[in-house]
């Protein structure tokens, strides 16, 4: 039961998203068959099956809190409806509007709680799964990776990338979405990083690259190309290397997690394993959203390209590397 | 006592719960125990993730307004929060903490907002203005980010390259050709130029003149220092003419001033050579008039100049001298470069006209063509208009009317027949 229209000389805020959401659509991570049966018959797949029984009865009795305080969240509306039209606020009804507003924020908490349970439960099985495709592939599986299925996995990777979700009141924290890593930061073996490299005929790009190893003596990283047909190791400063978000931000909740409007920042071009210098056109408004951004490109008459979606994992600082000597 | 919902800095929400089995598939198969597919994973995750989001909202808004409740509750005053519906990010001064979140996208997010901020009040903690943003953001290696002026700015070269291609391919207009009649027509004040001004008095008389009267000016300033009532200027350029005309008649009757040439090739043909022998150590080159003052004067002759055309008049008449057509003025180097001046002037001029009328003429074809081409235009429009009527009806399963058909045929006809004269009027030009 929502509430009733606000009365013309009194403005109510709104909490409530459109409804329904639009309509939430992944690219799958891509499997080759073969990859699939592996996986399918291993031992481990009984711990899955586990794993999902878990999230199932997780999620229903996540449910169930939620139906529990419809009817609580019920009666707020209809006491503020009361309040509208009385057009007057007594000190009663503000504090039985308080007594309301605690219990439900209780309420809220609860659900909180349960969601991130079956959140939890959920990377676990895609870390199962994970486990056992690395099984499969060492099993003999070797295939390399075709550059359409590269582009499906970086799709995947970004859409899937965990949200960051904070107690109310904590500060996100480095590397989740626009905030910078810590002064002395080192990305872990296996992160994903943008990496400054000099190509063969001497131009620099930044380059998608995954770490490969950390050497602390010489402060250097080694990182491989993520297109695999490149081959490449490189050996890289720090100053060359810059890690890419851990963790997406809440659009709806962390907004100062997210680069502003008009901010220049360095973005994965769709398509490619390449970033470029862009321009925030748009930000996410939904957890599922991606930024939009104008990529710099003097082949188009204003110097920007039209519009192109990125994800909040391939968006990252703009940073100018000096040369030198 | 009661408060008036008008001062009320409540927002009073109207809050409810997230319609899963409208918004989260994945999550409804799982709840109506369907159970999920691992293909189904990832999609799941974003729906928890929504979901959690949305309970965060509602919790966050229920906090905003207990915070106010509890100010209020205390006797504080709170002032009613702006609430706009939030397009726009507000930049907040100080430390008002607001959770404003920008609606780019277009659907209907409100904003919530929190006001005034005593430290002690959980909301203050999320700093999440976006102001404080910004020194997040002084990683060491790199500045601050930078901040172009959205939107970036245009190319704009293009926009003046058409602007100043324009002025060579705009439309002629009326008043263009009116601009052009008038230049050919207007001519008439060179009519000045092509009169023979007449003589004035010669410039060595002229500038004798002023010169005198330069002197008188500068003696007349040294004699006002020394005495006053010296009379004005009329009387002393009477003196001055006086005094010229003295020197006049001393140049007229000084046969040093000039003769004309004809006169003295003729005096020197009748009057014997011997006079220079014998006087050429006394007398130089002096001329006739020396020997014999006043003789020429006594001859009544006149001034130089008539004498001269007296002479002249005569030979011819006698038959000793060719008639000369010619202005006898032509030997007059001033004149002469004036008739110069004059025929380039009338040349030049006539070419000028020559070249406004093919101008003219050419402007008045393209004014045509304009014409043409617009009722071109307009006729094209009434082609397309046709082909809608007739596509919708196809695309509706119907034959088109006979009455759409045959507007459709006017159409064509129409603008062929405009076609056809335009390109007649183009090849007049070519």
């Amino acid at each position: 039961m929502r509430g009733s229209e606000s009365s013309p000389s009194f403005r109510r805020d709104q909490v409530l998203r459109l409804d329904p959401l639009p309509p939430i659509s992944v690219t799958p991570y891509p499997l080759s068959t073969s990859t699939e049966m592996a996986m399918a018959m291993s031992s481990e797949a009984q711990a899955l099956q586990d794993r999902v029984k878990v999230l199932s009865d997780l999620v229903r009795e996540l449910q169930k809190a939620r139906d529990d305080n419809i009817p609580h969240m019920n009666s707020i509306n209809a006491l503020s409806d009361k309040i509208v039209n009385e057009e007057k606020l007594t000190v009663s009804n503000r504090t039985k509007l308080k007594m309301m507003y605690e219990k439900a924020v209780g309420d809220a908490e609860k659900e909180v709680a349960l969601v991130k349970k079956a959140l939890a439960t959920v990377y676990q099985i895609r870390n199962i799964r994970h486990e056992l495709r690395i099984q499969a592939k060492n099993s003999g599986n070797k295939e390399t990776i075709r550059r359409g299925a590269l582009m499906k996995m970086l799709l995947n990777c970004a859409q899937t990338l965990p949200l960051w979700i904070g107690n109310t009141g904590e500060k996100p924290p480095p590397l989740c979405g626009a905030v910078p890593p810590e002064q002395n930061y080192v990305a872990k073996v296996n992160d994903m990083v943008a990496c400054l490299v000099r190509g063969s005929e001497g131009e620099d790009n930044w380059i998608l690259a995954e770490v490969v190893s950390y050497n602390t003596t010489t402060n250097k990283y080694e990182v491989d190309d993520i297109d695999e047909e490149q081959k490449e190791r490189h050996t890289l400063s720090r100053r060359r290397v810059y890690p890419l978000p851990l963790m997406r931000a809440n659009p709806e909740v962390n907004p100062e997690a997210l680069y502003p409007k008009g901010s220049i920042v360095m973005a994965l071009y769709p398509q490619t394993t390449c970033f470029y210098k862009a321009v925030i056109n748009r930000l996410p408004t939904l957890t599922t959203e991606e930024y939009e951004v104008l990529f710099e490109d003097p082949t188009y008459a204003d110097g920007f390209s039209p519009p192109l979606m990125v994800a909040q994992r391939y968006v990252i600082q703009i940073k100018e590397v000096s040369k030198k000597k | 006592d009661p408060m008036d919902l008008k001062d009320c800095p409540l927002g009073l929400p109207v809050v409810g719960s997230l319609d899963h089995a409208r918004s989260l598939p994945r999550y409804t198969a799982l709840v109506n125990n369907e159970g999920v597919s691992m293909e189904e994973l990832d999609g799941l995750q974003l729906e928890l993730e929504l979901l959690l989001s949305s309970v965060l909202v509602r919790q966050m808004a229920f906090n905003n307004q207990l915070s106010i409740i509890y100010q209020l509750e205390k006797g504080k005053y709170v002032p009613k929060p702006a609430v706009s519906p939030g397009k726009k990010m507000k930049r907040e001064e100080g430390d008002r903490p607001s959770k404003k979140m920008k609606d780019s996208s277009g659907k209907s997010r409100e904003v919530l907002s929190s006001p005034g901020p005593p430290p002690g009040v959980k909301p203050s903690k999320v700093k999440c203005s976006v102001q404080k943003y910004e020194p997040v953001f002084d990683v060491p290696d790199l500045g601050p980010p930078e901040q172009p002026k959205p939107p970036p700015p245009k190319n704009d070269i293009t926009n003046r390259f058409w602007a100043y291609v324009e002025q060579y391919c705009q439309e002629i207009t009326v008043e263009d050709i009116k601009m052009l009649e008038d230049m050919i027509n207007s001519p008439s004040e060179d009519s000045d130029y092509f009169k023979t001004p007449p003589l004035g008095r010669h410039y060595t008389l002229r500038w004798a003149q002023e010169d005198l009267q330069d002197e008188q000016k500068e003696g007349m300033k040294l004699a006002e220092g020394k005495k006053k009532g010296i009379k004005g200027d009329p009387s002393n350029s009477d003196l001055s003419d006086k005094l010229l005309k003295e020197v006049d008649m001393n140049g007229c009757s000084d046969d040093v001033a000039p003769l004309g040439p004809l006169t003295q090739r003729l005096i020197a043909g009748l009057v014997e050579e011997n006079v220079l022998v014998s006087d050429i150590e006394n007398k130089g080159v002096d001329g006739l008039g020396h020997t014999r003052p006043g003789m020429i004067k006594s001859l009544g002759l006149g001034s130089a100049s008539s004498l001269e055309k007296r002479i002249k008049k005569e030979l011819q008449e006698q038959g000793v001298m060719e008639t000369d057509y010619g202005n006898e003025d032509d030997e007059d180097e001033i004149l002469s470069e004036l008739r110069r001046c004059q025929s380039e002037l009338r040349a030049v001029s006539a070419h000028n006209v020559t070249q406004l009328t093919r101008l003219l003429n050419l402007a008045r074809e393209s004014l045509v063509r304009h014409d043409l081409k617009k009722r071109l235009r307009d006729a094209d429009q009434k082609v397309v208009e046709a082909y809608r009527t007739i596509a919708a009806a196809r695309q509706k399963k119907k034959t088109p009317s006979k009455k759409d058909k045959d507007i459709a045929w006017k159409a064509l006809k129409d603008r062929e027949v405009i076609v056809r004269q335009l390109d007649l009027a183009s090849n007049n030009n070519c």
